[in-house]
């Protein structure tokens, strides 16, 4: 064990499935000489070669369309878009073309296409820069939607995408490629649809994804020392989507808060919403399902509003007392 | 289309099944062939599967409740889906659930409240605890915002059934009364200067409501009561040889399968050998007639801890001492254990009941419907007897035999049980 970046958890994953898998390789703008715009394919030119590290030109629909072109012939391209804002450039090449190939062609051709990128607000970005567009994907039937919130996860689920026979978009989050935990030296993947309990609490279950997931641990140790015991999930991935294991929580608990950073809006929280009312965990609620969620705004360019326009700890806290009486 | 999920017909002789268990709830998906509640016929407990995929969208009737067979127990289909369900009574609770904004809709407050505006609020898990705990949610008082009902308001209720049951008739709000109980439970007698009108003093009765077992075994008997006319004639045996038999035969058995003899294996396979000389006693009363049966089919009457149980040793007449010593020892586990299946329990021709282990000396078995005849054996005691103007001393055992008297006649009867007698007390004519 070793503790190390979300940032280089995400390098590590791709080293080392470029080294189990020729047929792995990278496209993207500036991932090559430049290394990336996060600095996350640092290195890797040199370490692989032009053939399968690859400088793109500023046409996210072009490469992206190539990437699913590749991915069709048996390659297992993992395209980096710079912000995840940009994928609105390439919704065609994601929504019509990779999600839809393999359906319908009946199967004959998979497309396993990793598509990263970082989404997610904080810093300074402004509005083109730092949206959470996830729930877009999480919409449309032939794509998974992986959301890792540490290092372990980043690596392992990058892992599991990569060998996945199906396109998956994997949003990184900007603020989270500093954060260190331990992560194993030996090869490991964490499983899609299965969500992480990061705390056990018998008083309301919070259900988090990304960035949020750390901001619910933090505010369910503050609302410990005033007795309120939180259970944190990491959902992880939202395509597929653990059910189970939030109705597990929420029969416990009787009590959800979903949290996400994303406007509140036609969220993935509403979605997570929607199953539990639907479940058999419906007649355990003893208080209204709350979600704390990003403002329906554009993401300020100001840094104080930028802070008041998404979820912070102590959001988290007055907003799960809200259903805490 | 949503499809009926109906209460099975399990047998001739079902008529109703009781709910034992729901394994899922409204709203979970189905797979086909998903177990999706367990039932209790007349006979055995039974697992009920999904007869198609879907969503289980109704649930007509409760655990423990008692349903006809081939009523709709539930219905299976698509999420969202209409369903038309034929009886009315359901519709009082789900007209009440759909008269959210009673004031603004006076049509809906007829249908569903009687006083207008009083739609009560109270969360979901409330509600599940209050309807667990057979509590009114309009006796509670409201701890949550907006006057919602929480569930810790329903879990603060703290009184005996009785003491609820009072409150509901007398509208008392049970959060305002102190009770003298353990933990200050409420009890009945708390709630009498609140309700001075209750006058008529109510003695808690623990009455165990009729189910599973116990009311087949009643319904069984009752019928075989009212509808066979029983006749019961008694017969002292001497045992003597055939426990010279058994102390012989058991050690080898015992050698041999791990099994001992007992006297109703020998009764069993004398018995067998009796139905087959004399197909009188080896019938069944039904409706049009009488039907002999060719086979000789012995149910033996097992007392379990749910209740009495018959399993059926079939074809006892083709088997030797071995056999039934196995088989009869095999159901008589099963039956225990409740892993009987069905053919194990149908088809019987003939039963016995032996009480002898209990030293019972003689008693009046009654008939296992639609069979004719019954034995019932006592304790084998060893008594004097005179013999040839001396007195000796026997194993005596007395046999009782009840038989349907609209199928058999005394005289029948009679002659059948001597020859059993004569059976017992001459093994060696058993070859």
């Amino acid at each position: 064990m070793e503790e190390i970046t979300y940032g280089q958890a995400v390098r590590d994953a791709m080293r080392e499935e470029m080294y189990r898998d020729e047929n792995v390789f990278l496209m993207g703008e500036d991932i090559g000489v430049y290394g990336g715009a996060f600095g996350i394919t640092s290195g890797m030119l040199n370490e692989f070669g032009e053939e399968r590290v690859r400088d793109t030109p500023i046409s996210e629909a072009g490469f992206v369309g190539a990437g699913v072109g590749a991915a069709m012939v048996g390659m297992r391209p993992i395209v980096e878009i710079m912000f995840s804002d940009f994928v609105t450039m390439c919704f065609d090449q994601i929504v019509n073309q990779a999600a839809k190939i393999r359906y319908m062609l009946g199967g004959q051709v998979s497309v396993p296409l990793v598509i990263r990128t970082p989404g997610g607000s904080g810093t300074g970005a402004a509005a083109q820069h730092s949206q959470s567009l996830e729930a877009l994907f999480a919409h449309i039937p032939g794509l998974k939607v992986v959301m890792p919130a540490n290092a372990y996860d980043a690596k392992g689920l990058l892992k599991s995408a990569i060998r996945d026979d199906n396109p998956v978009l994997f949003f990184e989050h900007k603020l989270l490629y500093k954060k260190k935990v331990s992560v194993p030296k030996e090869d490991y993947t964490v499983p899609f649809g299965v969500a992480d309990i990061k705390r056990s609490g018998g008083d309301v279950t919070i259900a988090a994804t990304s960035i949020m997931v750390s901001r619910a641990q933090e505010a369910a140790e503050k609302l410990s020392n005033e007795g309120i015991e939180c259970e944190v999930i990491d959902l992880r991935t939202l395509v597929p989507f653990d059910r189970e294991t939030v109705v597990g929580s929420v029969k416990k608990t009787g009590r959800l808060v979903i949290v996400q950073e994303a406007c509140k809006r036609g969220g993935f929280s509403s979605e997570v919403a929607a199953e539990i009312v639907e479940s058999e965990a419906f007649d355990y609620l003893d208080a209204p399902i709350k979600r704390v969620a990003g403002k329906n705004i554009p993401i300020p360019y100001c840094i104080e509003l930028e802070k008041a326009a998404v979820p912070q700890v102590e959001d988290i806290i007055t907003d799960t007392k809200t259903v805490l009486y | 289309m949503a499809v009926e999920l109906l209460m099975p017909k399990m047998g001739m002789t079902m008529e109703e099944g009781t709910i034992i268990k729901w394994h899922k709830m409204e709203g979970d998906w189905l797979k086909k062939g998903e177990i999706v509640l367990e039932i209790q016929t007349d006979k055995v407990k039974m697992e009920i599967e999904s007869p198609e995929e879907g969503v289980l969208l109704k649930v007509l009737a409760g655990e423990g409740d008692v349903v006809p067979v081939n009523k709709p127990i539930a219905y299976i289909g698509e999420q969202g889906e209409e369903i038309a369900i034929p009886e009315t009574s359901e519709s009082a609770d789900s007209e009440v659930a759909v008269a959210e904004k009673a004031d603004t809709s006076p049509q809906q407050t007829a249908a569903g409240s009687s006083e207008p505006g009083s739609k009560i609020k109270a969360t979901p898990a409330a509600k599940r605890l209050a309807r667990e705990k057979g509590i009114d949610l309009s006796n509670i008082k409201p701890g949550g915002p907006n006057g919602r009902v929480i569930a810790a308001d329903v879990e603060s209720i703290k009184a005996t059934p009785l003491a609820q049951r009072i409150a509901q008739e007398k509208n008392i709000d049970l959060s305002e009364i102190k009770g003298s109980g353990v933990n200050e439970k409420v009890r009945s007698e708390d709630l009498e200067d609140k309700a001075d009108t209750f006058v008529e003093e109510i003695k808690e009765v623990s009455v165990q409501p009729l189910k599973g077992l116990r009311k087949v075994v009643a319904e069984r008997m009752s019928r075989s009561w009212d509808n066979a006319p029983h006749a019961s004639i008694n017969l002292e045996v001497d045992m003597s040889e055939m426990s010279r038999f058994r102390e012989k035969v058991s050690p080898v058995m015992e050698k041999k399968k791990g099994l001992k003899v007992s006297y109703n294996h020998l009764l069993i396979r004398v018995l067998a050998q009796a139905l087959k000389d004399h197909p009188e006693l080896n019938a069944r009363f039904i409706d049009n007639g009488i039907e002999y049966c060719d086979q000789v089919n012995i149910g033996i009457a097992v007392a379990t801890e749910d209740g009495l149980i018959v399993p059926v040793l079939h074809g006892a007449e083709l088997m030797d001492v071995e056999q039934i010593v196995v088989r009869a020892d095999e159901l008589i586990k099963k039956a225990r254990h409740g892993e009987l299946v069905l053919s194990e329990l149908e088809g019987g021709s003939f039963t016995i009941s032996n009480l002898g282990m209990y030293g019972i000396k003689s008693f009046t078995p009654i008939i296992n419907p639609p069979e004719v005849g019954i034995i019932g054996a006592g304790a084998i005691k060893e008594q004097p007897v005179v013999e040839n103007g001396t007195i000796v001393i026997k194993s005596i055992t007395t046999l009782s035999l009840s038989f349907d008297h609209r199928a058999v006649d005394g005289a029948q009867a009679a002659l059948f049980l001597s020859h059993v007698k004569e059976l017992l007390e001459e093994p060696f004519r058993l070859i």
